[in-house]
């Protein structure tokens, strides 16, 4: 029994041996994998079911021209070669909204135009009064949501429209606030519209929304040469035509309050894109009021870029990511300048009341008032920069709540008179910005800031703080320098003025006014008046080991030398050993303070007697000075 | 009976040792380096775990691929109706399995040269609903330095067997600088049609598309 137990199981084993190797080398090569894996219908796609309904046509809304995806239409469109028109479909169901999902990159072709209307083929209504406030607040206003999804491209060589009832009964004024369409941007995706011959540039038109899915989002509508975006300009504190006909007599502007707050992307217009602000007021005895006016261009506009390459980032944001809020307290309108960009002015022509039935009209031209920057208007002056305020203006004026910053590499030249409203109330305290807001009031008691860090160069009337937090930026004050005091607000005569041009010059000193014809250096958060010194630094012997090299100040003798007076410094020198910083915390220097410079010394090697050291002065008296000193120490 | 025993212990400490080749791997069924030529070599000390070395369905290179888009009423292309288009599988080959943060895959380790010879199979596990549509089998290889901008190359599948909802099918694919690339995405292009006079479409795929599963296999040869 073992015996034939045994042979069976040897025979087994033998067999095994034999062929469990020859198994392994199935496939003659030198690695078998196999591997299984259960996999899903869902994960197979990345992208939900589409609409089982039509969503979009292509001119005509029949069987044969409809579509399940935009995406669908727009190729059909393009395929076609012809001018078309391709409509999203709106829910006409009260408090319903179609969403479509646009899943891959596509194009609106050249002669095709896409509209988003929010009723039939309506996509605009600038008459009358509708609704109050934004129409966001209210999603039964919405009619269409499209999501571009994440990473995807919209390229528009036609036109885009994404439709709204725009204009209220009060303040704001506008603004979408009745029915509308919203196209939500999400991570990473884009629209691109492009410039093209003459009558086939691309065109983007927003009276509904464009949002961001989430606060990361970082989605970007870039408009290039030849491309053009229209959409609503809104007013917060549109006056009365008998108050506004006040104001405008007392040189006033009579708006202080706008932005541009329908689109969150982040809005790059490049030398040659225009932006037109579409303004649509409405007054109980002027009615409608339709203006247009071009907030970026090469000329004529708010903001002109003048050079080829040239480019302006504008992004609004607000505290809630789906509703806008009728006042401008949370909003912000970052607006980055790139290249050169020059102020211009906003025109719009008023209908102030009505005499024997004919209206009585206004033109405006901001160019001959002090043009307001509103609450929430953050704008920058990048690298490269150079942002200026014409002499051709009568100037600007950043409202409580602005802010002017110049990087480090931009720079700003004021050619005409800038203030940076440091209050609400005039100098007098007669008179406040709150006096002359119909509805809503100013909305900010912020002292607009100026911060630089690049060059600014004022060349006219400056009221505000100059601040600084850097160690390379530069400040000039020409010969026209002066204070301003004659800006107003209202109809009251009272002034707004704060001293002129102000700031923290040196260190550990109250602030206090800069000079006219002087430049200064910024030197941390303060800045320093640039006056050129002679610097002369003497080596004096020094006899003793390396490593006991005794305090510095021992054995040189620094000096300064102005115009007309010699300081000695040598008193504040100090170091511990051969590689120590030399850090100089604090020198006086004829009323000045100077701080931040260093001097490292160096030994060549252990056993050489020679020291050399690199004393710049770059950051501090501003010329650009190594001066090389060479000690040698005997034993 | 000692000496009996002994010989019993050691065969069964033989056989055991070969049975115990496919344990430790999960599914993997056979993973074993037969020929270890010296054009082929990995260092003493180099662990391959083979676990990562074919990812069946990975959502980072799913998104290269676009099946066909579908509504309730069936597939839809161009924005339209339409009987047909394909079912994508993706697979990603990385004999190494470094995977870096940005989710690209080393295999630096592999030299350049080998042709790979695949076998897939494929088999619905409970529905049987889609397989059956498919006449036509296209696969697409690419190597890549990085997944980002592979474009696909599709090529025809001449012979594969179908048989009532199970498709197998054999790829050899040679390319000298195959191997010397991070990463081998393969796609299988199942392509599906219908004759929704016939095929109930929503009944049979919209509305069971969470319970619908396929049973991948894949044998590499390298």
């Amino acid at each position: 029994m073992y015996k034939n137990s045994n042979r069976k199981l040897i025979i087994a084993s033998l067999i095994s041996l034999l062929v469990v190797p020859f198994s392994l080398s199935l496939g003659q090569g030198k690695w078998n994998i196999i591997k299984e894996d259960t996999v899903r219908f869902n994960d197979l796609f990345t992208e939900e079911p589409r609409s089982s309904t039509p969503v979009a046509y292509v001119d005509t809304n029949d069987a044969a021209h409809q579509y399940y995806t935009i995406e669908g239409a727009l190729k059909a469109a393009k395929d076609d070669g012809g001018s078309n028109t391709i409509y999203v479909i709106p829910s006409e169901t009260e408090g319903k909204c179609n969403t479509v999902s646009i899943i891959h990159d596509c194009e609106i072709a050249v002669g095709d135009t896409l509209i988003l209307p929010y009723s039939g083929t309506e996509y605009l209504d600038e008459t009358g009064t509708h609704g109050s406030g934004f129409a966001d607040n209210n999603t039964n206003n919405r009619k269409i949501q499209i999501s571009l999804n994440q990473n995807v491209k919209l390229t528009v060589n036609g036109g885009f429209i994404i439709g709204g009832v725009n204009g209220s009964g009060e303040n704001p004024m506008g603004q979408a606030s009745g029915a509308y369409c919203e196209l939500v941007m999400h991570k990473g995706s884009s629209i691109i519209v492009n410039g093209g011959n003459e009558g086939n540039n691309g065109k983007l038109m927003c009276f509904g929304f464009i949002k961001e899915a989430t606060a990361d989002a970082n989605t970007k509508i870039t408009f290039n040469s030849g491309s053009s975006l229209i959409t609503p300009i809104a007013f917060y504190d549109y006056s009365s035509g008998t108050k506004m006909t006040y104001m405008v007599a007392n040189e006033v502007f009579p708006f202080k309050q706008y932005d541009v707050p329908s689109i969150r992307s982040e809005m790059v217009f490049k030398h040659g894109s225009i932006l037109t602000g579409k303004l649509h007021l409405y007054g109980g005895n002027v009615k409608d009021i339709n203006v247009q006016a071009n907030l970026v261009a090469t000329e004529g506009a708010f903001l002109n870029l003048t050079s080829s390459k040239s480019q302006i980032s504008w992004k609004f944001k607000d505290r809630d990511l789906e509703t806008t809020t009728s006042t401008m307290a949370s909003h912000q309108s970052i607006i980055e300048i790139s290249g050169t960009c020059q102020l211009g002015g906003i025109k719009v022509s008023l209908k102030l009341g009505e005499i024997f039935g004919k209206p009585v009209e206004k033109d405006i031209d901001s160019k001959n008032y002090y043009l307001p920057i509103p609450c929430g208007f953050d704008v920058s002056v990048q690298s490269g920069g150079i942002f200026t305020v014409p002499s051709s203006l009568k100037g600007a004026k950043f409202m409580p709540g602005s802010s002017l910053t110049v990087e480090n590499g931009g720079a700003v030249a004021m050619d005409s008179g800038v203030l940076f409203y440091q209050s609400k109330t005039s100098s007098d305290g007669s008179s406040s910005l709150d006096d002359y807001d119909d509805g809503n009031k100013y909305p900010s008691s912020s002292p607009a800031t100026f911060e630089n860090y690049g060059v600014v160069y004022i060349n006219s009337g400056f009221e505000g703080v100059i601040q600084t937090n850097s160690s390379t930026a530069l400040l000039y004050l020409s010969n026209n320098y002066s204070s301003i005091s004659d800006s107003k607000e209202g109809n009251s005569d009272a002034t707004y003025s704060w001293g002129g041009a102000k700031g923290l010059i040196n260190k550990n000193e109250a602030i206090s006014s800069f000079e006219k014809q002087s430049k200064y250096n910024s030197s941390s958060d303060h800045w320093l008046p640039i006056t050129k010194y002679t610097i002369k630094i003497n080596a004096v012997s020094y006899s003793g080991a390396l490593h006991y090299f005794p305090k510095f100040n021992s054995f040189f003798t620094y000096s300064l030398k102005s115009n007309d007076f010699e300081h000695k410094l040598d008193d504040l020198c100090q170091t511990t050993s051969s590689n120590a910083l030399w850090n100089p915390s604090t020198i006086s220097l004829n009323g000045a303070v100077f701080e931040g410079d260093y001097m490292k010394i160096v030994p060549v090697n252990d056993e050489c007697r020679e020291i050399s050291a690199n004393f710049s002065f770059e950051n501090w008296v501003k010329i650009t000075q190594n001066i090389e000193i060479t000690v040698t120490a005997k034993k | 009976m000692k000496h009996v025993t002994r010989k019993h212990i050691l065969l069964s400490l033989l056989l055991s040792g070969v049975a115990l080749c496919g344990v430790g791997f999960g599914t993997w069924h056979v993973v074993t380096r037969v020929n270890a030529s010296a054009d082929f070599s990995f260092g003493a000390d180099t662990v391959l775990d083979v676990s990562k070395a074919i990812i069946v369905k990975d959502s980072w290179i799913s998104k290269y691929f676009h099946p066909f888009e579908y509504n309730e009423n069936g597939i839809v292309a161009d924005g339209k109706s339409s009987n047909e288009g394909d079912l994508i599988v993706p697979i990603l080959i990385s004999l190494n399995t470094e995977k870096s943060s940005d989710g690209i895959y080393n295999n630096s380790q592999i030299e350049s040269g080998s042709p790979l010879n695949f076998t897939f199979t494929i088999s619905e596990v409970k529905t049987n609903s889609l397989l059956p549509h498919c006449n036509k089998l296209s696969y697409s290889v690419d190597a890549v330095d990085k997944i980002e901008g592979t474009e696909h190359k599709t090529a025809e599948v001449k012979d594969f067997t179908k048989d009532n909802g199970t498709i197998k099918a054999d790829i050899t694919f040679s390319d000298s600088n195959l191997l010397s690339n991070v990463a081998i995405v393969v796609g299988l292009y199942y392509h599906l049609s219908f004759d929704y006079s016939k095929y109930n479409f929503k009944a049979n795929v919209f509305d069971k598309r969470e319970d619908i599963d396929f049973k991948v296999r894949v044998f590499l040869n390298v």
